[in-house]
């Protein structure tokens, strides 16, 4: 890359797993799965309920890290990101400010609307037309949104960018603010967007990453619709999870200067938009020629190839192929035998929140020089040294994006 | 969840729920919401817990808790409309708050100096303290129907504010810590009162 260098010097994970870097890779290495059958899920009746959930239990001992008055605002993504990024800020041993609150920004990785299915069935049977069924009566909608909405509940807790402001509000990043909203490679663009900031001297350090929950209802009642959900009958498809990745990126020698612990450096980001082709199944050529040219795009400005390779593996079949025939086109030749890791297998599809997950169990990876082997498609031992990992990220409708990182 | 309109509740009933609001919407512990505790200087309210607050209050009691009324008044003591009125009552002369604000300092003093220079008001002995007399009483009568507990507030006492600084922050900060978990359960207990729907003898 271009630029200044820009390292990894703080790590927060809160995923299905466990919540922490360390308890998130140990859980990988012991080869634990969180997908499980969530009654949740199995409410809607719909013929899917998997799915993977950060356990309470897991979460409890850590919410004595934020503040108690201000839970009530938060839906729960904001939750996950508020204690991943509480997990990030202590593993890089920054207080908030970050040293120049002008030159630290918070950038964000985050989906969709969250509206509670209960709430919003309430709002709809209250609000319709007593004379004519199905048909939305717009006074008894507002009078009832103005009776009994808590507008703490719906206008605050509904807004995906708002989690990009909590956390920018907590840890006092004064120098940016931004959610990306693009689906499942929101996470690594925020990683990627960060990088590219402080590459260019406009931050110092960036709080970033994403964090999602894809368990609400409606996501996973609209998306199983769209048909890209796993069904319990085999159907193919992602099984969606909640969680949060936050990273500390700061600039090399800022982190130099005060000492920090660095866990790699960030050495190649590319992304392309997607053309909207849902699940990928309809043109498979053109997403592999976009991947493939994000790939090729990394490898050049990393200017090596990589050790390393987390797959997107979100289990959508057209994805898996045009992953598949996109690696063979890039690395066929530079790094045919470099291990894969399907780390959706055991911690689910955390959507905004896996490519920032996934980086970091890379980071876990090169550090301890080993692989989980539950998730990893290929032999260690043809590669006895890792010190570049790549990740890979493929949104639903044909949106790419890859990182790379070296120890 | 509608708002419940019907209940018939009782004091306690009230004092009890109340006070299992306030825990929720300031997230503080129990053994703080004492009686006396203001809920801003004593349980770090902020604005955004009074929305929440009033709709919690608006759907246990089906009573309205005019919070908004209270940052309203204060938008205008602050804005100096308020004192435009009591001189315009007092002196037959219509000033624009924005013209008082510009009077410097800000003080019922200086901007009864400006008056007597640019309207040509007549002042007389004691003049200063009985404006702002007139003035505190006016602001304390507008609070009236505030869930704010007036009661021993000395209208001398605030006087002493205003009279160095009509933008007192003291004077604010006298009136917020009025908002107290008394002052807003016997609010609740008034208006379920008044609409008939507080148990005879509670």
């Amino acid at each position: 890359m271009t630029g200044r260098s820009v390292v990894l010097t703080g790590r927060g994970v809160v995923s299905p797993l466990g919540v922490g870097i360390d308890q998130h890779w140990e859980a990988l290495c012991a080869g634990r799965s969180a997908v499980s059958r969530r009654d949740r899920l199995a409410a809607l009746g719909l013929p899917a309920s998997r799915g993977a959930e950060v356990a309470p239990e897991a979460i409890q001992p850590h919410l004595a890290r934020l503040p108690r008055k201000q839970q009530k605002l938060w839906n729960r993504a904001t939750l996950l990101a508020m204690l991943a990024g509480a997990l990030a800020m202590e593993d890089a041993a920054l207080s908030p400010g970050a040293g120049d609150p002008q030159r630290f920004g918070v950038l964000l990785g985050v989906n969709m609307l969250a509206w509670d299915l209960g709430s919003m069935l309430e709002y709809l049977a209250a609000a319709e037309s007593p004379d004519a069924p199905c048909v939305l009566d717009m006074a008894r909608a507002s009078g009832f949104c103005m009776r009994s909405i808590n507008p703490l509940d719906f206008s605050l807790k509904t807004l995906p960018n708002l989690i990009a402001g909590h956390l920018a509000i907590a840890n006092d990043a004064q120098g940016f603010c931004r959610a990306v909203t693009e689906g499942h490679v929101g996470g690594a663009r925020a990683v990627g967007d960060a990088v590219r900031l402080i590459a260019e001297g406009d931050l110092d350090v960036a709080l970033c990453g994403g964090a999602d929950d894809q368990l609400e209802e409606l996501f996973f009642a609209t998306h199983w619709g769209g048909g890209v959900i796993a069904g319990d009958d085999g159907r193919a498809g992602l099984v969606p999870g909640e969680g949060s990745g936050l990273l500390v990126l700061e600039e090399a020698e800022h982190a130099l200067a005060r000492g920090a612990r660095v866990h790699g450096e960030i050495v190649g980001f590319a992304s392309a938009a997607g053309d909207g082709d849902l699940g990928g199944g309809d043109h498979p050529e053109r997403l592999t020629e976009r991947l493939t040219r994000v790939v090729d795009s990394v490898l050049e400005q990393a200017r090596t190839a990589p050790d390393l390779v987390s797959l997107h593996g979100d289990g959508i079949a057209a994805h898996d192929r045009a992953e598949g025939a996109a690696l063979a086109r890039t690395l066929g030749a530079v790094a045919p035998s470099a291990p894969r890791l399907r780390l959706k297998e055991a911690h689910a599809d955390l959507g905004a929140a896996a490519s920032p997950v996934e980086l970091l169990a890379c980071a876990s990876a090169l550090r301890y020089a080993t692989l989980p082997p539950a998730v990893s498609a290929r032999s260690t031992s043809t590669t006895p040294v890792f010190r570049s990992a790549l990740v890979l990220a493929i949104g639903l409708f044909g949106e790419c994006s890859a990182l790379m990182m070296r120890s | 969840m509608e708002p419940d309109t019907k209940r018939i509740w009782s004091r306690a009933g009230v004092r009890v729920s109340v006070g299992k609001l306030i825990v929720e919407s300031l997230g503080v512990d129990e053994a703080n919401v004492t009686a006396q505790a203001a809920l801003v200087s004593d349980l770090g309210a902020e604005s955004i817990d009074f929305l929440d607050l009033s709709f919690k209050c608006q759907q246990t009691f089906g009573v309205d808790l005019p919070m908004r009324l209270i940052q309203e008044r204060r938008i205008e003591w602050r804005d100096l409309s308020v004192l435009a009125r009591v001189l315009e009552a007092r002196y037959r002369v219509a000033v624009p708050a924005d013209e008082l604000r510009m009077v410097s300092p800000a003080t019922v003093g200086a901007v009864l100096e400006h008056m007597a220079a640019k309207h040509e008001i007549t002042r007389v002995a004691g003049d200063e303290r009985e404006v702002v007399g007139a003035l505190v009483t006016r602001m304390l009568a507008d609070l009236a129907s505030t869930p704010l507990d007036l009661s021993g507030l000395s209208v001398d006492q605030f006087t002493d504010y205003l009279e160095k600084n009509l933008h007192s922050p003291e004077a604010v900060e006298v009136v917020m810590s009025r908002l107290t978990v008394r002052a807003i359960t016997e609010y609740v207990v008034r208006q379920l009162a008044a609409a008939g729907r507080l148990a005879p003898g509670a």
